[in-house]
Order: C-alpha cells, then sequence, then structure tokens
C-alpha cells in the first residue's frame, strides 16, 4: 500500500513541475532546460519570504507565489525575448546557460546550506495514515490537491477560455496569430509566468517536504523523461507520464537500490523513444519540427 | 598578411592543401616553435593549464564533429569521457592492463556506446535526440557508480602513471609533449575529416538531412559514423583523463561537464574546428582568468569564500552573452577582424564567400 | 459611411524591404489606396508582392524582414516595422497565402481566436451571423478541424477569422491561389459583395491577373521590387504588354520565343 501512496505522490511532483515544460514548449517551441533551477528558486522564495514575515504561512506562500509568477515573467522579457528567431538549439541552450547563471546565483545569495523553510512558517509536517500501512505526510498531500487543483484550472481555460484558445493558436502558427491581433509577446511570457509558478510551487512544497539545497535541480532533469514520454506538447499526456515514470521509479527503489532508481526514468525514456519516439499522447510532427 | 585575401586557387595542388599560403606557414612554424619551447619556461601552474587545454581539446573537437558539422545534438558528452575513464579504471585494476591495451579498448567501448546511442538518432532529431543522449550520460554513470561500491572503491580509482615502453610519463613535460602529439594529430585528422567526402555529407546531413538523402547520401550510415568516431574519440580523451588525473571517480562527470563540453563548441563557434581550439582555451582558462582578476583587484577576502559560486554564474552569463550577441563565436570576431585588416579599405568579403 | 469615397486610406512610398540584413526584396514600392476600392497588385513569381503586403502588415522577429527605408502611412499614421498585432488593431488585416488557418482548431475555433470586434463597423450586425450570411458552407463544418479542410473551404475561413478582426482594409493575398475557377469567381464576387456592404477598401495581391482585374478600381503592376506600371483595369486590359504576359492574350502568341521576352524585359525598365 505503502508503495502506491508514494507513487502517487512522487507522481504528482512529476506532473506539477512537468506541466511547465510543456506550456513553454507548446508556446514557444523552447525546451526549458533552466526548469529545475526555477523550481529551486520556489523554494528559496519560501524560505526567505518565510523568514521575512515569520509565521505567517499563508501571506509567506502568496508571496512566494506571486514571486515565481514575476521570476518567469522577468526571464521572458529580459532574455527569452531576444531570442525570437533564432534556432531552437540555440534558445535550449540559452535556458542551459540561464540554468547555470541562477544556480551560481543560488549559492552565492542563499550559500549551498541546507535549508528547512518549514521551521520558519510554524507549520509542522506530520504523517497521516490514510489506510492500513500506508502513511503519506502533509505535503504530500498538498502536493497532490495542489497538482489535482492546477491541472484542473488549466484543463478547463483551456478547453472553454478565449486566452487558452489563443495559447493554442499561438503555439500552432505564431505569425498568423499575431496577424490576427494577438500579442505574442504576452502569450510567451504568460507561458513562462505560469510555467515558473506552477514549478516554483512544486519546489515550495518539495522544500516544506524535505528541505531545501541547491542541488534540488536534478529532480527538474529527472522530469524530463515524463515530458517525453507523454509528448512534448501534451498537457494531458503527462499524467499517465507521470504515473509510469513514477511507479517504475518506486519499484527500482524497492527492488533494486536508490542508486537505480535515478536511472529508471531514463531507462523508460529510452524504451520509450524506441517504440514511440513522439510519446504516448504527442503529435508525430512534433518529430519533425524540433 | 598572413592569408589569402580572395579565391586565388588555380592549380588542383593548391586546392588540396591544408596551409593555403606561404606566410601562414610562417605562422605555424612560429606557432609550433611557441608550443615546443613553452615547457622550458613555463611554470608546473601553467603546465597543468596547458596540458588540461591539450585533454579537453580532444573531447571539444570530438563534440564539434558530432554538433557542429553533422549536426547531432549531443547531452551524453561527459557520459562518454566517463565510459573511456571508467573502461580504463575496470582494465587497470582488474587486469592490471598497460595504456597500450586500455587506450585501444577505450576507443572501442566508446565506439559500441556510440553505436547504441546513434541509433535512435535514425529516428530522433534535435531535442529529443539530445535527451536520449542525456539517458546514457545518466546509464554510465550508474555503471561506474555500481562499480565503485560493488569492488569496495567508495571514493573512487586510484591509476597508476602509464609506461610506453622504459619511459614512465609522470612529469608534466612529457605529458606535455605526449598531448601535442596526440592533440596535432587529432587536429589534423579532424580538419582533413571535414574536408572529405564524409565531412561533406555530413554538413549536407546538418544543413537539411531530406535534401541530403535527395542526393543519394546515405543518411543513416554517416550519422551512425559521426556518433562512432565522436564517441570513440571522446572515450580516448576519457581514458587519457584518468591517467592524467591518476583518479576516477563519478563525481569528476557530471552534467556540468557536458555544459562545458557544449560551451566550449558555441563560444568558439560552432562548424570551425579553430573554434573548438578558441573555444576549449577561453573555456579552460576562464575560471582562471576570473581567480587572476579578483587578485588583480583586491576583492576582500570575505567574498572569496563565493569564487567557486561566482565562478559559476559568470559561466553562466558569458555563455548567455555569446549565445544572444555574438551567435557565431570566437571564431566569427577572429574572422571579423582578420577580414577587415585584410580587405582594408574594402569593407566586405566577395558574395558567397566564407 | 460620410466619408468622401476619395480620401487615401494607405499610401507607400519609397519602400524598400532588406531580408536577414543583406538581401532586398523591395526597392522602393511606392503606390497608394484610396477609401472604399478595390485595388490590384499583380505580378508574377518573385516581384516582391507578399513581401511588399508582409511589409504593411507588419513583420515578426521569425521573419529576419524590415522596412529600411521609405513610408508606409494608414490613415495618416506611420505604421511600418510595427509589430503585426498592432497594425491589426489598427484595421489592416491579412488574408496570407499559405499557413491561413490554424489547422489543430476547429472552425469555430479558429473565428473565435481572432482579437476581434463584436459587431461589425458597417451595418452593426453580430459577426457570427454575418459570416454564416456570406459563407453559409461553414455553418455546416463548424466542428471540423482546420487542417481538413478544403482549399475553398480554407480559403473562406482565412476570409471569415480575418472579416471577425473588423479590418478597415483588408489585404488578400493570392486568393485564387490552388482554387478551381469557379470558387474563384465566386470568392472575388463575394469580396466585392463584402467591399460594398461592409464598407472596407480591399488590397488584392494576385498572379491571376484576369481574375483580379474583374473587380478591382484600380490596379499596379509590380516586378523585381519595382512598381512598372499603373492605372484603371481598362486601360491595363488594353495594354500590349500586360495583354501579352499577364493575360496571355497576345497576338504573337504562336511565334512567342524567349527573345521576346527578353525585349519585353528590356522595354519594361522605362515604366519605372
Amino acid at each position: 500500500m505503502q508503495i502506491v501512496v508514494n507513487v502517487i505522490v512522487l507522481a504528482a511532483l512529476y506532473c506539477l513541475i512537468c506541466c511547465g515544460y510543456v506550456l513553454i514548449y507548446r508556446a514557444s517551441r523552447v525546451l526549458n532546460l533552466a526548469h529545475g533551477e526555477l523550481m529551486t528558486i520556489g523554494g528559496y522564495f519560501l524560505f526567505t519570504v518565510a523568514i521575512g514575515l515569520g509565521n505567517d504561512p499563508v501571506q509567506s506562500f502568496l508571496l512566494a507565489f506571486i514571486f515565481s509568477l514575476a521570476l518567469g515573467f522577468i526571464v521572458y522579457f529580459f532574455l527569452m525575448r531576444f531570442m525570437a528567431g533564432e534556432s531552437a538549439l540555440a534558445s535550449v541552450l540559452v535556458t542551459v546557460a540561464l540554468g547555470i547563471l541562477l544556480r551560481g546565483l543560488i549559492t552565492l545569495i542563499w550559500t549551498s546550506q541546507y535549508r528547512h523553510p518549514l521551521q520558519h512558517l510554524g507549520m509542522e509536517n506530520s504523517s497521516h495514515q490514510i489506510v492500513e500501512g500506508a502513511v503519506i505526510s502533509t505535503f504530500g498531500i498538498a502536493m497532490v490537491i495542489s497538482t489535482v487543483l492546477l491541472y484542473l484550472v488549466l484543463f478547463l481555460c483551456f478547453k472553454f477560455t478565449r486566452w487558452g484558445l489563443r495559447m493554442r493558436a499561438v503555439g500552432e502558427n505564431p505569425i498568423l496569430a499575431s496577424q490576427r491581433g494577438i500579442s505574442l509577446h504576452m502569450y510567451y511570457a504568460l507561458s513562462w509566468g505560469i510555467a515558473a509558478f506552477s514549478v516554483g510551487l512544486a519546489g515550495m512544497i518539495q522544500a516544506c517536504d524535505s528541505g531545501l539545497d541547491p542541488d534540488m535541480f536534478v529532480i527538474g532533469l529527472k522530469a524530463f523523461p515524463v515530458v517525453l514520454v507523454g509528448g512534448l506538447d501534451s498537457l494531458g499526456g503527462v499524467i499517465p507520464a507521470a504515473f509510469i515514470v513514477a511507479l517504475a521509479e518506486i519499484l527500482t527503489i524497492h527492488y533494486i537500490s536508490p542508486q537505480a532508481s535515478e536511472v529508471a526514468p531514463f531507462v523508460v525514456l529510452i524504451s520509450m523513444l524506441l517504440i514511440r519516439p513522439w510519446g504516448l499522447f504527442g503529435t508525430k510532427e512534433e518529430l519533425e519540427r524540433v | 598578411m598572413a592569408f589569402a585575401s580572395g579565391y586565388f586557387k588555380t592549380t588542383y595542388k593548391s586546392d588540396l592543401a591544408i596551409v593555403e599560403t606561404f606566410s601562414l606557414w610562417i605562422c605555424l612554424i612560429i606557432l609550433t616553435l611557441g608550443l615546443i619551447f613553452f615547457p622550458f619556461f613555463a611554470s608546473a601552474f601553467l603546465m597543468d593549464l596547458a596540458n588540461q587545454v591539450f585533454l579537453a581539446l580532444i573531447g571539444a573537437i570530438a563534440l564539434m564533429l558530432l554538433t557542429g558539422y553533422a549536426g547531432q545534438f549531443s547531452l551524453g558528452h561527459a557520459g562518454l569521457i566517463a565510459a573511456g575513464a571508467f573502461t580504463t579504471a575496470i582494465l587497470f585494476k582488474e587486469l592490471n592492463a598497460p595504456i597500450w591495451v586500455t587506450l585501444p579498448t577505450s576507443g572501442l567501448t566508446g565506439a559500441i556506446l556510440g553505436i547504441t546511442f546513434g541509433l535512435p538518432s535514425l529516428r530522433l532529431k534535435g531535442l529529443y535526440l539530445a535527451l536520449s543522449t542525456l539517458a546514457l550520460h545518466f546509464i554510465v554513470i550508474y555503471i561506474g557508480a555500481e562499480y565503485e561500491t560493488q569492488r569496495g572503491f567508495a571514493t573512487g580509482v586510484v591509476i597508476d602513471s602509464p609506461s610506453i615502453g622504459p619511459f614512465l610519463i609522470e612529469d608534466p613535460r612529457l605529458w606535455y609533449f605526449s598531448l601535442l602529439i596526440i592533440d596535432i594529430l587529432v587536429v589534423i585528422f579532424s580538419i582533413n575529416l571535414v574536408r572529405s567526402r564524409t565531412g561533406r555529407a555530413w554538413m549536407a546531413i546538418r544543413d537539411r538531412d531530406v535534401a541530403a538523402e535527395a542526393l543519394g547520401i546515405k543518411v543513416a550510415s554517416y550519422k551512425l559514423s559521426a556518433f562512432v568516431l565522436t564517441s570513440a574519440l571522446t572515450s580516448i580523451a576519457g581514458c587519457l583523463f584518468a591517467y592524467y588525473r591518476g583518479f576516477v571517480s563519478v563525481e569528476a562527470f557530471s552534467l556540468h561537464m557536458t555544459i562545458e563540453y557544449l560551451a566550449m563548441i558555441i563560444i568558439g563557434g560552432l562548424g570551425s574546428i579553430l573554434g573548438a581550439i578558441f573555444g576549449t582555451i577561453f573555456v579552460v582558462l576562464l575560471p582562471y582568468i576570473i581567480d587572476a582578476l579578483v587578485d588583480i583587484l583586491h576583492v576582500p577576502t570575505r567574498l572569496t569564500t563565493y569564487m567557486f559560486a561566482i565562478k559559476y554564474s559568470a559561466f553562466g552569463l558569458i555563455m548567455i552573452i555569446f549565445l544572444v550577441f555574438e551567435p557565431s563565436g570566437l571564431v566569427g570576431i577572429w574572422h571579423r577582424i582578420r577580414d577587415y585588416f585584410i580587405l582594408w579599405p574594402f569593407k566586405h568579403k566577395p558574395l558567397g564567400e566564407r | 459611411m460620410a466619408k468622401p469615397k476619395n480620401e487615401t486610406l494607405l499610401s507607400i512610398e519609397k519602400l524598400e524591404v532588406v531580408y536577414h540584413n543583406v538581401s532586398t526584396a523591395v526597392l522602393g514600392v511606392s503606390f497608394e489606396v484610396r477609401n472604399h476600392q478595390i485595388v490590384a497588385l499583380l505580378g508574377i513569381n518573385g516581384a516582391g508582392k507578399t513581401t511588399t503586403l508582409r511589409a504593411i502588415s507588419g513583420f515578426l522577429g521569425v521573419d529576419d524582414a524590415k522596412v529600411t527605408e521609405g513610408l508606409i502611412q494608414f490613415r495618416g499614421e506611420k505604421i511600418q516595422n510595427k509589430p503585426p498585432h498592432f497594425i491589426t488593431k489598427k484595421g489592416i488585416v491579412l488574408v496570407p497565402e499559405r499557413d491561413k488557418v490554424f489547422e489543430n482548431l476547429t472552425v469555430e475555433e479558429n473565428l473565435q481566436v481572432s482579437v476581434s470586434l463584436r459587431k461589425s463597423r458597417a451595418s452593426g450586425q453580430d459577426f457570427k451571423d454575418l459570416i454564416l450570411h456570406y459563407f453559409p458552407v461553414l455553418g455546416k463544418v463548424g466542428n471540423h478541424l482546420g487542417g481538413y479542410l478544403s482549399g475553398g473551404e480554407r480559403q473562406m475561413l482565412a476570409l471569415s477569422t480575418a472579416l471577425v478582426c473588423g479590418p478597415r482594409l483588408l489585404l488578400v493575398d493570392e486568393l485564387s491561389l490552388g482554387l478551381g475557377p469557379i470558387i474563384v469567381d465566386e470568392l472575388m464576387n463575394l469580396i466585392k459583395v463584402i467591399r460594398d456592404e461592409q464598407q472596407v477598401t480591399v488590397l488584392l495581391v494576385e498572379q491571376n491577373a484576369l481574375a483580379a482585374l474583374e473587380i478591382a478600381d484600380y490596379g499596379y503592376v509590380i516586378e523585381n521590387g519595382r512598381i512598372v506600371f499603373a492605372g484603371d483595369p481598362d486601360r491595363l486590359r488594353n495594354h500590349e504588354d500586360i495583354k501579352e504576359f499577364y493575360l496571355g492574350q497576345g497576338e504573337r502568341e504562336s511565334q512567342k520565343s524567349y527573345r521576346d521576352i527578353k525585349q519585353y524585359r528590356r522595354t519594361r525598365r522605362w515604366y519605372g
């Protein structure tokens, strides 16, 4: 039973992280390799705000949300905007470089010490027994709930609101979208903002659950296979893919070794690429476009 | 001036020449003499730097062949270096093998890995390919780590200096000359390779694979050949790396190493062997340049504890600056400066020339 | 509309467009479009028609093109080198030559995507009814994906998504491209009807000179990035060279040889 719970929590974490990958990719055909760093910074935002405000979880979280969102906009307007018209490869490399820069800045600002934002928030991460033999932490529950909420909101927006529709249009044909009066910068920036927000949220909850240090970005890398297994341009594909990868990872921890679990997502990825390179729900044409 | 200012080739022989003009010969000879006499004046620190540059150069040129010429994007470079290093370490520890066994075996391991991970490239492009090579990285590192823990070398494997015949290569100067010779061979080999049919096929595939296939280029086999060659060369670099350091541990082969190699070819300028050389020198020396700057500027000692993070950020920042403002890299700057002097008082090269 | 019929809506002076900072596609094109007119811009492949249209409707960073010289004025306001969405909001809407609909969105979603006015400027009708009125076919295929439409339906959808933006000036690039003669006639007439009923001005870029001159009020011929001939449709239709090289009605058709074409190429520079 514990395995099932662990898989669900891990899958939720992956879902939160990967929604950003997919959003940015769908809007601007850029794979953001600085995603793990954005996640870590989200965690540190919460930590800093928590120290500043002291024992006020609601306000701390809200302020950290706003910071994360703003960070996404800043990254777009001060960096990625200039990469319009460059090759996809160059844009991806810029995000790689951005990742290095951010990692350096994180260690500069917050040092590489191990941090616990939880103690500054005045909250506790207790364990709950939900069924016989299965334990979940408070923030594990928070992770699952926020994932469900975020995906519900995103799906509804993409399906029923005009900006969701326009976001899809921008991803499909930016030139035509622009000629139909849609401001590209706004929607690109929006995709970066939401991506930074969602991954920052993942970082915050993860930081509360198990502490915070600059090496957290590795989780972002491990989440890559999830996006590719689900299909780079499919938000819906992320959910089953996250479960597959999480299952593979947790099973490897249980039956082989924790060390091997680091590779498990990538083994899943390779087998997926051999069978169905465009992913479970991705479109086949995507292979040609990148 | 040391360079031809236009297209003056009138015979086939001059078209085939690697060194185009007499004055370029002179420049090269001076450079070679400089490189030969460098060890006799340099301090131990400078020798170590030079050796590091030479070691990195092999890997950088290999990656340049794959990414800059064949257009296949790889994130598994550190994994390949690790593969070479661990092949060497395992052979040395288990069989006590000498360098003339470990070096070719490393190359062979690399070639096999190259085939395995080149295979996805037949179906995948761009980002997808990059991420499948990322998987290579993690798998190789995992195998290395498994070996370390299973055999009880928790912190890493120690390797003795290699000996060729009666010579024990331990002295930095001996290393310097061995690496110099290897590097010169690698450079000449790759310059000739990219001028040959293979190189032209790679460039055709890089620019538009469908068109290349339509022109009768066997895209699949040339893609694979690029992967095999690059991986073999990189693994050999990994083997030398292991001997030079005398110590192999998984921690050394982080993803950051891959990014450093990518940075070398980007900062140097994609699609140019000269670029790979420039880029390698720049990236290897960058942390030391920052150190020197800190010394000169008398930064308060309080800040020196942050040196690592500062270097890290500076590295990222410089990469961003190059990608955004100078996509053609150091070699692009060099060409512009050179052309300015060659063509003066004119402004532009004849249309269509590089 | 109370506006005088002859007021200049769009004027272009000595336009020059440079791609990738090196190659010039348009060299000093000047022309103007008057209110409530249908103006045809004719020319062969590579003459610079599409580039001119794109320059009016705005370039993106993706295009790597720039208006380096000249003036584009719309209702007295300079609009060169502005982003496309800004120009669309000003009331210039383009129906592009290729990729004119979002292929993965349904017809209805395609119509919703445009940043639009709710009601027509001229008649005050709801746009949805208006589109169904002009293009009844689109009502039947509302749930189909844009990518699965036929060429004619696609062109209609592209026209209607442009109309929804509430244009004062509609730029149409190659209306006839890849369409059968019957549907071309139909669409051309529809454009005339829309012009009359919705008070829009139309700039029509065409290779199919015959069809375009049917409905146009004025015509320009562009060649090698220059305007070489201008006049009302009758004048264009009756000009010998135009007859021969654009309308295919030359008298010497049987013995037309490469030499003649070269001859024409030499003479045409006199019109510039």
